[in-house]
């Protein structure tokens, strides 16, 4: 979109810039500096710092700059005398709370020699003690204003410490009140966490009735440390960098189908000390989460060093090298027949890496070349696309959200499982776009939703389908699609109540939803997996196809894990198909069908064969009792490429390669004088590239238009289920969220102890109305009951979870979680552990 | 076990903790250490005496949060108990009427110097007592110490910025003011010891300064906190902590200090990682 572009003066420089920008902006864009500690590029101006102040000709009074639009011959000053005392004078005034005396010490060259020997303060208040020492912006402020003392007495607020949540904490007697952490917390993050409280010289932040991060439901994504200009909010753990050899490096998060682009600063001795957001393409705030920034660089703390490449003899393991392991590898796997070898891979792996391993299972005729998929969501989309000859997108454009005006959510917490993504839809909805939440577990984006429609589980298909008729009785005109009449006749023999209470929602719910999606046209709607993972997954996709078809709106179904979407492009190379239950697997082990496996990553497998090779990043148990394992390259090492969830081919710095012989896929191969017999023909990385983005775009979003079939009939768990009888106190219907928080078959929450409580996988939410019935509180320990097993976990209440359902989100570390898993969502009976 | 009586925050970033301690409150002296571990698996580390009640058994200690056992100790609240506190441990300072004795107080030493005040008063001594903080805010304990001080100087940084004026500057001036000063002691971070040495080495002026080295055992045992002084090794638990500043070999000083520092960020950072559910 082409912006008007205006003519103004600064400083007496003609400048040219877009309506829309702010003077501070264009003043910046030209390089002019002008002082500011509350402005932030990305985030909505606040004009609460007032350093910012400049003279625009004609106004009466001094502006800030951050918040004044430019216009169309405009004269602006940015530097008087005037200016710069106005200035001098705010900025001691801030400085008055906040310890100023590393910014003026004249002692502070003398005392160099010192400034190794003190770890951190508690509550910093000098520039040794102070982790933000020389990366503080108040420090660049000083420079520039030349300040040499202040003038007033400094006061300590002496406010207690926040040292109680994982990761964060958070000296208030430090802030300044710039009010960036609210604001990203609110604006960018949607989470509304932070807030400013109380009034005049008692102002803090603060969270709703100073409750901890943790009570108030922080995601922990870490915007405030990013933002915040002191060392007020600051992350837990980390060294200060100050007089440190510091190396960068940028890599893609592999935990999530998002890709953030993340770096990490690591010490001389190879020990990382921070992560987070890299800002190349967009400002740091606006991406990363937990698990990437605070998740994965305590995990790989505790793994720094690379495991070696260990063939079992009998009883005992031998550490060998790299080519020692895949030739002892190699010679055993020839001894059986390909039939009775097995390929698995899991997704978390550079493409590279896959691409080899897809090579060498090819090399050696293997035909059973698995991906572990137990979401199956992908492949379950594309069943359906060939059995009702429909086609889904599958790589998302963000760059189409800003078009869009409403969106339709379903069984997708965004925020959890596409961050990113999240981020863009919420972009939207802060330019007026709205809302909607169509779910029936817990979602932490309801709370943004201009409608929450909370219905039972398993009867999004019906809500679907009654959001459908109230659509279609209130606009009477023909549709030429096929299929149209035989839906509007089928529609017309339910009555919209009784869809409505079949779904469990309110019909004036429903009815509010469906104005929000005429008014606010086009639409969006986007699922998940978990939309998916449901007996009745058909239905499901039947009626948001159906729904979309009459709204005119785009699907979007988001994958939530790396690499997911290239998996139709690999079947295009390799002959690979989805593995997601392993009963059967298993059995064809026990019957010795199945003699080798190779398996790139961790798969929870109860039985293993006779002989097993894993390869991985971290030496998991598994691993350490495989008859051999091969070391992989981790996200931090090489410079591999992952693929999004927008599909595309990412890669981190191309600069450094760690250990680069133990660390690629399979080197050895490629040695001449390798007596292996074995010409690996990798793909090259390129040509998937190009396999990746040729495709989408052509395919319509639609493939055929045409209606297709509804269901009105309540399947699972249906309503003849429970007539008659009423359920039992103690029942419930379990809905199992998914959970991210693995990588490499490490688990975060047992290695991260922050993670262990912010995000347990043993947690049962429940609504408190149910735990207050059942007589439960928070972490009493729990066990569901179904008809596969027992569920063991500690009760977490939640007002999002609907009464007389519970929700779940346990790793698949076993076949019975991944059972379950595979179920989405089942019946279950709750019993107190020591009952 | 010893029981906390009292936890308090001072200023910023020190705190102050009153310790049940009786065989130890009934034979301490000024000038004296005790060697604290915070908890099962903290450290020992030593902090000065900075008051004691022989009739109530309890001790008092006055600290700064640098590392993890600090950061432990300003965590624990009245009623809480420290795994264990040894001492009294050093030599007492020297006792005897010398005249006029400056002294020199900074962080947590203007606690530590408050017994050595009423120690040389109660010797007949005249005392100045220069106590320098950052600014207002940092100074605790002057009331406590100006009751029983013949004069009470501050020197803030804050003030230093607009005057002009330093510690050198400070000092050398009361060296004129009163030309029968007979010694200096001084106690404080091991910058603030250096310069008044460094200030007061043309002057003549005797100068003490309390090390404050590395320190494992405490009772000379392990010799972490060897120091040089005039060319002869001490040990600062035994020998110590007032030392000469005029012999103190301050790089040596400097560099031992720094010894372990890598690992002190490190078991910081890992402390908080871990043990995120800290008390506030």
């Amino acid at each position: 979109m082409n912006r008007t572009r205006v003519r103004l003066q600064i400083n007496q420089h003609t400048i040219e810039a877009e309506e829309g920008m702010t003077v501070l902006e264009c003043a910046r864009k030209n390089g002019i500096f002008i002082p500011s500690l509350c402005e932030l590029e990305g985030l909505p101006a606040f004009a609460g710092c007032r350093l910012c102040l400049v003279e625009i000709k004609g106004r009466p009074f001094w502006s800030p700059a951050c918040q004044s639009l430019v216009e169309e011959g405009m004269v602006v000053t940015t530097s008087t005398e005037d200016l710069e005392q106005l200035r001098r004078s705010i900025f001691e005034l801030i400085l008055s709370e906040h310890p100023y005396f590393c910014l003026m010490c004249s002692e502070k060259a003398n005392c160099e020699e010192l400034k190794a020997a003190m770890a951190r303060a508690l509550e910093p208040g000098g520039c040794i003690f102070c982790p933000k020492d020389g990366n503080c912006e108040l420090q660049r402020v000083a420079e520039y204003l030349k300040i040499g003392k202040v003038d007033y007495e400094f006061e300590d607020k002496g406010l207690p410490l926040w040292q109680k949540d994982p990761f964060i904490s958070h000296n208030p007697n430090l802030c300044i009140l710039c009010g960036r952490c609210v604001r990203v917390c609110a604006e960018i993050r949607t989470e509304s966490v932070l807030s400013f409280v109380h009034r005049g010289l008692k102002t803090t932040i603060s969270t709703f009735f100073d409750r901890t991060l943790l009570e108030a439901g922080c995601s922990f994504c870490g915007a405030c440390v990013d933002v915040c200009p002191t060392a007020s909010f600051f992350e837990k753990g980390i060294i200060p960098s100050r007089g440190k050899n510091l190396s960068q490096r940028k890599f893609i998060c592999p935990l999530c189908g998002c890709g953030c682009e993340l770096e990490a600063e690591i010490l001389k001795d190879g020990t990382i000390r921070r992560i987070h957001p890299a800002s190349d393409t967009k400002p740091s705030f606006m991406s990363g989460c937990a698990r990437g920034r605070f998740g994965l660089r305590e995990l790989l703390a505790d793994f720094k060093e690379t495991p070696n490449p260990e063939i079992k003899h009998g009883e005992t393991r031998e550490e060998v090298s790299q080519a020692e392991a895949i030739e002892s590898m190699v010679r055993t796997l020839r001894k059986y027949d390909p039939e009775e070898v097995v390929f698995v891979f899991t997704e978390q792996h550079h493409i590279e890496n896959l691409l080899a391993f897809l090579a060498l299972g090819q090399d050696f005729r293997v035909k059973n070349l698995y991906w572990f998929y137990p979401g199956e969501f992908l492949r379950k989309i594309g069943q359906f696309e060939e059995e009702n000859r429909v086609r889904f997108k599958r790589k998302i454009n963000p760059a189409f959200f800003s078009e869009v005006r409403s969106f339709l959510v379903i069984d997708s917490d965004l925020k959890c499982e596409a961050l990113t993504f999240w981020m863009e839809v919420n972009r939207a909805l802060r330019k007026g776009a709205r809302l909607i939440v169509l779910d029936s577990g817990l979602n932490r984006i309801e709370q943004t939703a201009a409608v929450r429609l909370k219905c039972r589980p398993g009867r999004e298909y019906l809500s679907l389908t009654a959001l459908l008729k109230i659509l279609i009785d209130r606009d009477t005109s023909l549709s030429f699609i096929p299929g149209f009449d035989f839906i509007v006749e089928k529609l017309n023999r339910v009555s919209c109540d009784h869809l409505a209470q079949a779904s469990g929602l309110d019909v004036d719910d429903l009815k509010r939803a469906a104005e929000v999606l005429i008014e606010n046209q086009p639409v969006a709607l986007i699922f998940a997996e978990r939309f998916l993972r449901q007996d009745v997954w058909k239905s499901n996709l039947q009626a948001a196809w159906n729904l979309a078809l009459k709204l005119e709106a785009e699907i979007f179904p988001v994958s939530s894990r790396i690499n997911e979407i290239i998996i139709d492009r690999l079947q295009s190379l390799y002959p690979v198909q989805v593995l997601s239950d392993l009963t059967g697997f298993e059995q064809k082990i026990r019957e010795k069908k199945i003699r080798a496996a190779c398996v790139l990553g961790e798969v929870p497998f109860s039985v293993r064969p006779e002989f097993l090779v894993i390869q991985n990043i971290f030496k998991t148990k598994s691993g350490a009792e495989a008859d051999i394992f091969l070391p992989e390259a981790g996200c931090l090492q090489g410079s591999g490429h992952l693929v999004n969830v927008e599909g595309r081919m990412i890669s981190g710095s191309q600069q450094e390669r760690v250990k680069e012989d133990s660390n690629s896929a399979f080197p050895v191969f490629h040695e001449p004088d390798s007596k292996l017999r074995i010409k690996l023909e990798v793909p090259a990385i390129d040509s998937l590239g190009k396999l990746i983005s040729a495709d989408d775009d052509k395919a319509s979003n639609f493939g055929r238009l045409q209606y297709l079939p509804v269901d009105e009939e309540s399947k699972q768990f249906s309503d003849a289920d429970q007539a008659g009888k009423k359920p039992s106190a103690n029942e419930f219907i379990v809905i199992i969220n998914q959970n991210l928080d693995t990588y490499g078959g490490m688990i975060l929450s047992e290695k991260v102890p922050g993670f262990k409580r912010f995000q347990n996988p043993d947690w049962v939410w429940l609504n408190p109305e149910d735990t207050a019935r059942l007589g439960l509180k928070n972490n009493d320990k729990v066990q569901i009951e179904s008809e596969s097993g027992r569920f063991s976990g500690k009760v977490r209440e939640d007002y999002g979870v609907t009464p007389g359902t519970a929700v779940i989100k346990p790793v698949l570390s076993s076949t019975f979680l991944l059972g379950l898993y595979q179920k989405g969502i089942f019946k279950g009976w709750l019993r107190a552990e020591n009952e | 076990m010893n029981r906390i009586r009292l936890s308090a925050r001072l200023a910023p970033n020190t705190f102050w903790v009153e310790v049940e301690a009786h065989e130890i409150a009934a034979s301490a002296r000024p000038g004296q250490f005790v060697m604290v571990i915070p908890d099962k698996k903290g450290e020992r580390i030593p902090l000065n005496i900075a008051h004691w009640d022989k009739n109530k058994g309890t001790i008092e200690m006055v600290f700064m949060s640098l590392g993890v056992s600090t950061r432990k100790l300003a965590a624990f609240k009245a009623g809480d108990f420290l795994e264990g506190v040894a001492g009294p441990l050093g030599r007492p300072a020297e006792m005897a009427n010398f005249g006029q004795v400056l002294l020199i107080g900074g962080c947590y030493g203007v606690a530590g110097l408050y017994p050595v005040v009423r120690g040389l008063k109660e010797n007949g001594n005249q005392v100045i007592f220069l106590a320098e903080a950052r600014s207002r805010t940092y100074l605790y304990w002057d009331d406590r110490i100006r009751k029983v001080t013949d004069k009470f100087i501050t020197m803030f940084r804050a003030d230093c910025f607009s005057s002009g004026k330093d510690l050198s500057d400070i000092i050398l001036g009361l060296r004129q003011e009163s030309p029968q000063l007979a010694r200096v002691i001084v106690m404080g971070c091991s910058y603030l010891l250096f310069t008044v040495s460094e200030i007061t080495r043309s002057t003549g002026l005797k100068t003490l300064v309390n090390l404050n080295p590395i320190m494992v055992d405490g009772t000379g045992m392990c010799g972490a906190c060897r120091v040089t002084v005039h060319g002869k090794t001490h040990f600062a638990c035994v020998d110590g902590p007032e030392f000469d500043g005029h012999g103190v070999d301050w790089k040596e000083y400097f560099s031992r200090r720094k010894a372990f520092f890598n690992q002190e960020e490190l078991a910081l950072a890992n402390f908080e990682s871990k043990a995120s559910d800290l008390k506030e």
